[in-house]
């Protein structure tokens, strides 16, 4: 949701990169999870695709609240 | 508005979705009460589950209203993109159409009858859309 609010509002410049970002540790997580199944390099792959998540969805909140000056 | 003709199914689905919202309770809480199910008790073990206590026909539906936010979230992504960059009329609103269709039928399969091959053959039938769906978003987008 907020990768759709993005596109609709104007993204960031590093937004792009962090929902390829995003799509590429959820593919390894995938990956990984069907083959290997180590839990902390799991762990780490989701926490890190969350992270990206994270920063998007604070960019759609920014965004979402435009009219709001941060003086 | 041009392009946005697969936000039709998409609301159409949504909706069906809150109708088995309405019919899992409708089934379900009358089952609990005469089952004397005490909803707190449910969460002291990881192993307790309605489905040990309850008639499968009233889970049926519980188990498809959480079908109903598996697979379909792809259908949801990928018609919103469409729609976005004003894909989402001609043979792609008839791919969402058709993709409901079979979402509902799904439904109605698995929570009044739910003969297996015949739940498969319909989800199989509405993942080939999200296919045809999702290639049609890849070339626009990438070509």
């Amino acid at each position: 949701m907020p990768r759709s609010m993005l596109a609709i509002l104007g993204p960031y410049p590093l937004d792009v990169w962090l929902a390829w970002g995003y799509v590429g540790l959820r593919i390894a997580h995938s990956l990984w999870q069907a083959t290997v199944n180590k839990l902390p390099v799991r762990f780490t792959l989701f926490a890190l695709s969350t992270l990206c998540l994270m920063v998007l969805a604070i960019h759609a909140a920014l965004k979402a609240m435009g009219g709001v000056q941060f003086s | 508005m041009i392009g946005v003709g697969i936000l039709q199914p998409v609301v159409v689905l949504a909706a069906w979705t809150l109708v088995m919202w309405v019919w899992m309770y409708a089934t379900r809480i009358p089952a609990m009460n005469a089952a004397k199910v005490n909803p707190d008790d449910l969460v002291k073990g990881p192993k307790r589950s309605l489905d040990e206590i309850l008639p499968p026909q009233v889970q049926w539906k519980a188990h498809n209203y959480n079908h109903l936010h598996e697979a379909p979230v792809v259908f949801y992504a990928i018609a919103l993109t469409l729609a976005l960059i004003g894909q989402g009329d001609g043979l792609n609103a008839v791919l969402g159409w058709i993709y409901v269709g079979m979402r509902v039928a799904h439904s109605l399969v698995q929570v009044l009858v739910n003969r297996v091959m015949v739940r498969w053959a319909l989800f199989m039938l509405s993942q080939l859309c999200v296919v045809g769906l999702t290639l049609h978003a890849a070339i626009a987008l990438f070509h």
